[in-house]
């Protein structure tokens, strides 16, 4: 009885690793993980929009073997926001997820040290520069921590490569030959500082289209947009073609409604996550190594948190980093409950908690 | 149901969407034409800052405003500010005043000292009245307290009429 029904199971167990390996198995598995991918894009609560769209990002994944990813950031002086990890942790779980369909995945992280001093209005120049590598270094302390799957690039070398090189001609040739693209390229300037634009020949706006054209997906702030949309464009001249996913808003923390009502611009695009001194707001952000534990718990407890998910809601995103770390750390899918924003007292106490479980300790702050 | 009531019901319907659209143009032609801006952004702030919002807000009765932003800042941080809404004494109150004084009552709740202007001297040189005699009996005996009826905080409520054809004076 025993031999028999051993001789039965193991009979069962061949006939499963046969259908596993059979094609069919295959696609249906395949097509599993698409749709968890898909719901990935899909998820409002983590994605603001896409460039061109979803099924456009779910394209290239079918149609590519090799996918580059790239997230790219300047910095100021006041140090590295918590929002930051929002973009490493999406770009890791992109990352994992693309290659879980057996694409071979390539993913980086620019750290933009010559973009952050290229605007006339910076005026500490020199000690942005010095502080490159010590940003590269605390960067690669957080791929280490969470065991991120990207490879931390510093901007200066990139410049100077051949590649880039290359591009930046190509870039430049079809710039000045298009209306349409010169258009697009006003665009990502803020109107004031148009003509100081053009006189420069728009050479940040082309440096950073040379420097993404060739890569497959493109994940930042919904504003880095309208820098993404040119490159999608110059890139169906050159055979390249850029997507673009753009995270939801960052917002201060430790701010009433009343904040977002009088300030539309922000409720709008947000705060640059990646700079603490976007718009003067430092003291309203988490800023690594910076901001101490007790004015976080403050920040946290003093926040505008709606039940509304269609309005600013600062508390939440840090909810949703603390989830993104928890599910890298532990290996576990991505828990973020939706439902949370109905209590928003208890929204606020996980949030702390994960928070200092997930970030604080592992970082070590 | 019968086809005739059918057909009366669809007929109703079809009236009261072509209404309700008529409605809606004029307010959006309204704010258009005055500059104004639409309320809805505030309304949803409200909404989530204050979960009992008073129905001539949350109906959209109130779909308006023009630079109530700051004030906003005022609500979320309890601190006071004023509004001033008032009336000509030409007759007593009717319903539609309620709609104001409804209005009045939940801004004082959110923090607001309210005053009120009875502007009786207006009333009689705006023809409205026969007399400036008049228009102060209507306001005295009439208007006031029945706004005192509407349980506004006396200390958060200024009342100001002319009881004289000269002097002004405030009446708490």
């Amino acid at each position: 009885m025993r031999v028999g029904s051993s001789i039965g199971q193991n009979t069962r167990l061949q006939n499963e690793e046969y259908w596993f390996k059979s094609s069919s198995a295959h696609q249906f598995m395949e097509n599993k993980k698409l749709e968890q991918f898909r719901r990935l894009l899909e998820d409002k609560s983590l994605i603001h929009s896409l460039m061109p769209s979803i099924d456009g990002v779910l394209d290239v994944v079918k149609n590519k073997k090799t996918i580059r990813l790239i997230y790219g950031e300047t910095y100021d002086g006041y140090g590295q926001t918590l929002d930051s990890f929002k973009y490493y942790f999406f770009l890791h779980t992109l990352h994992s997820m693309i290659e879980s369909l057996g694409l071979h995945v390539s993913s980086f992280v620019v750290i933009g040290d010559a973009h952050s001093v290229k605007n006339k209005i910076v005026k500490d120049k020199e000690y942005l520069l010095s502080i490159s590598e010590s940003r590269m270094e605390l960067l690669k302390k957080i791929k280490d921590v969470y065991g991120l799957k990207f490879e931390p690039l510093l901007m200066t070398p990139l410049l100077q490569e051949e590649r880039f090189i290359k591009n930046l001609q190509t870039v430049i040739q079809l710039f000045n030959e298009s209306l349409t693209y010169q258009e697009i390229a006003k665009k990502t300037v803020l109107q004031n500082r148009i003509s100081q634009e053009e006189k420069a020949g728009f050479q940040y706006v082309l440096e950073e289209v040379a420097l993404i054209i060739d890569y497959d997906i493109k994940i930042g702030p919904p504003r880095e947009n309208n820098y993404d949309n040119l490159a999608h464009r110059m890139g169906e001249k050159v055979g390249t073609q850029l997507n673009g996913i753009y995270l939801k808003p960052t917002y201060p923390l430790g701010m009433s409604f009343d904040f977002f009502v009088t300030h539309p611009e922000i409720e709008e695009y947000g705060l640059t996550p990646y700079k603490a001194g976007s718009n003067k707001l430092q003291d309203f952000r988490i800023i690594m190594g910076a901001t101490t534990k007790d004015r976080m718990k403050e920040l946290i407890y003093q926040s505008f948190a709606p039940k509304n998910p269609m309005l600013p809601n600062p508390v939440y995103d840090v909810y949703l980093i603390s989830q993104l770390a928890k599910s890298i750390l532990t290996g576990t899918k991505l828990q973020a409950n939706a439902g949370i924003l109905n209590d928003p007292d208890l929204l606020k106490d996980q949030t702390f908690e994960e928070l200092t479980n997930y970030i604080l300790k592992p970082m070590g702050s | 149901m019968t086809s005739q009531q059918l057909q009366h019901a669809e007929n109703e319907y079809r009236e009261k969407r072509v209404l309700g659209e008529k409605i809606q143009n004029y307010f959006q032609e309204k704010t258009r034409d005055l500059a104004l801006k639409n309320f809805s952004r505030i309304k949803t702030y409200l909404e989530a800052f204050s979960p009992n919002l008073h129905h001539l807000i949350a109906r959209d009765i109130v779909f308006a405003h023009l630079d109530f932003e700051p004030f906003t800042s005022s609500i979320a941080k309890g601190e006071e500010f004023t509004v001033v809404s008032g009336l000509n004494p030409s007759s007593p109150l009717h319903f539609g005043h309620k709609v104001l004084f409804d209005l009045l009552l939940f801004l004082q709740k959110l923090g607001a000292t309210i005053y009120i202007p009875i502007t009786n001297d207006e009333s009689y040189v705006d023809g409205k009245v026969t007399s400036l005699a008049e228009s102060r009996r209507i306001a005295y005996e009439h208007i006031i307290p029945s706004i005192v009826a509407f349980d506004f905080d006396p200390k958060k409520t200024k009342i100001l009429s002319c009881p004289t054809t000269r002097i002004c004076t405030i009446t708490q």
